[in-house]
């Protein structure tokens, strides 16, 4: 125990020692300080404080907090113009003129000159994606199902600058493994099975809330993020096609049957669309649902299925 | 002495602690002359000055100006520094103005699942302004953040205009003692 605190005592006054230093070097800076509002501060120690945006100027017996609005020049002590290294981008004349939020956005020229009307919060009211989905199942659930190509369309609702509502609907590709893809055989030796097709395929129905973030520092609001996760049901069809040759009564039968369930699924998904002009843009997406497929005995069996999307997006 | 160690680094601690939570605005003009009490009071314009380099996008917008004013007028009158105060008030005597010298809007739904993560944050130089001479006769920088996931991004334009009003009243009061002696 003591020789913690005896280490923490060393570094303290170590940490003390530096930022000590670090203060003494900021506040050694001197040079002239001109304000707009007329005043002249010579050859006077200052220091810069970019966290509130004040320049504080050290006199004999004074102390002066100046804010960078009210600053209009100031000289290193060789006389060189530094204004615009210590203000920065606060070098510039002020304006009042704010963007509504109902303002709408334009793409063409519009992003380095503000002006009423030119520019909009959120990148859409309503969109609509339409785009093919991977689909991997996996899980034991889902056993015997290989990945296929599916497709699938998405309702967007912008409720405000950042959320929406969004529907879903998706038909999974998914399809019987080869180890499991001709389930039936025939023990009659005079019954021969000619053909038998046994297939699968999903659709989901998906409500979820979403939240998108512009991405303006990284591609200058060309492209945004979103995230997403969910509620909805999936509905599991089975298909089977059985021809069947009865060699005593030389007929082929062909025989089909169908059945599907539907079970009740939460998913998660993120993805990114990028803008290809105002209203229509790339989308690029991941998905996870996770299948409440059931149980017995109070164990509850899950089925995964992981989703890999491309799309078009169009903005309204 | 371990004992004794022991509560010297809480008290450090608490000082830091103490530091790192003290009122989050520095004044640039102290109040030298008095108010009178009669005089109405207007909220000016709030203007830009954002860095060049600012996104348009990420300014904020009119509807948010238009809250910090709200707040300025709420916080103003809790105080009862002035007879009255609203907006572009053409017989006011004094006028309280600001430029936004940073700003982020944050985001609710990060701060709410991820914590600190979304936080949104203000600075803007508050000026109040005699305008029977047009000096400003009192300023200064105030910032304010929102970093709970409970709590409004609005949050911040109040934390700011309360700030602003305490430390106007603290610099009557003070101007009052001087004159007093």
């Amino acid at each position: 125990m003591t020789y913690v605190f005896k280490t923490t005592k060393i570094i303290l006054l170590i940490s003390a020692i530096i930022l000590g230093t670090i203060a003494f070097a900021q506040a050694s800076d001197v040079g002239t300080i001109i304000t707009k509002s007329g005043d002249k501060y010579e050859s006077t120690r200052f220091f810069v404080d970019r966290d509130y945006r004040i320049v504080t100027v050290f006199g004999d017996d004074f102390e002066k907090n100046i804010s960078f609005t009210n600053i209009k020049a100031v000289y290193n002590s060789n006389g060189d113009d530094i204004t615009a290294e210590i203000l920065g981008g606060y070098y510039r004349y002020q304006k009042e003129s704010w963007r509504s939020e109902n303002d709408s956005y334009g793409m063409e020229g519009s992003l380095s000159e503000p002006k009423r009307g030119g520019f909009r919060t959120k990148p859409y009211n309503v969109a609509v994606r339409v785009g093919t989905n991977f689909s991997i199942p996996f899980s034991d659930y889902y056993e015997g199902i290989d990945p296929g190509i599916g497709f699938d369309g998405d309702l967007i609702l912008a409720v405000s600058t950042e959320v929406d509502i969004r529907f879903m609907v998706s038909k999974s590709g998914m399809k019987i493994s080869d180890e499991y893809s001709e389930p039936f055989y025939s023990i009659d030796p005079n019954v021969v099975i000619l053909n038998q097709d046994f297939s699968v395929f999903a659709m989901r129905y998906v409500l979820a809330i979403q939240y998108h973030q512009r991405l303006t520092r990284m591609t200058g609001g060309r492209s945004y993020f979103y995230t997403y996760t969910g509620i909805g049901a999936i509905n599991h069809k089975f298909d089977i096609d059985v021809e069947i040759w009865d060699n005593s009564s030389s007929i082929q039968y062909n025989m089909n049957t169908s059945s599907s369930e539907t079970k009740v699924l939460i998913n998660l998904g993120f993805g990114g669309v990028v803008l290809m002009s105002n209203r229509v843009g790339l989308d690029f997406g991941a998905n996870l649902d996770m299948v409440f497929a059931g149980g017995d005995y109070g164990n509850v069996q899950y089925g995964y299925i992981f989703d890999l999307k491309f799309g078009l997006m169009a903005l309204f | 002495m371990t004992m004794q160690n022991s509560i010297k680094l809480c008290l450090l601690l608490f000082v830091l602690f103490l530091f790192s939570g003290c009122a989050q605005y520095i004044i640039t003009q102290e109040l030298d002359q008095p108010i009178s009490h009669n005089s109405p009071c207007s909220i000016g314009p709030i203007t830009d000055e954002l860095p060049e380099d600012f996104s348009e996008e990420d300014k904020p917008t009119m509807e948010a100006i238009d809250d910090l004013k709200d707040q300025l007028i709420q916080c103003l009158n809790k105080e009862e520094i002035f007879l009255g105060i609203r907006r572009e008030l053409y017989e006011a005597h004094y006028e309280v103005t600001g430029s936004i010298l940073d700003y982020k809007k944050g985001s609710g739904f990060l701060r709410f699942m991820f914590g600190f993560i979304g936080s949104a944050k203000i600075t803007i130089e508050l000026r109040l302004v005699d305008l029977s001479s047009n000096d400003v006769i009192f300023s200064g920088n105030f910032k304010a953040a929102v970093t709970s996931g409970y709590a409004s991004g609005d949050e911040m334009y109040k934390k700011v205009a309360r700030d602003f009003a305490k430390a106007l009243k603290k610099g009557l009061k003070k101007l009052d003692k001087e004159r007093n002696g």
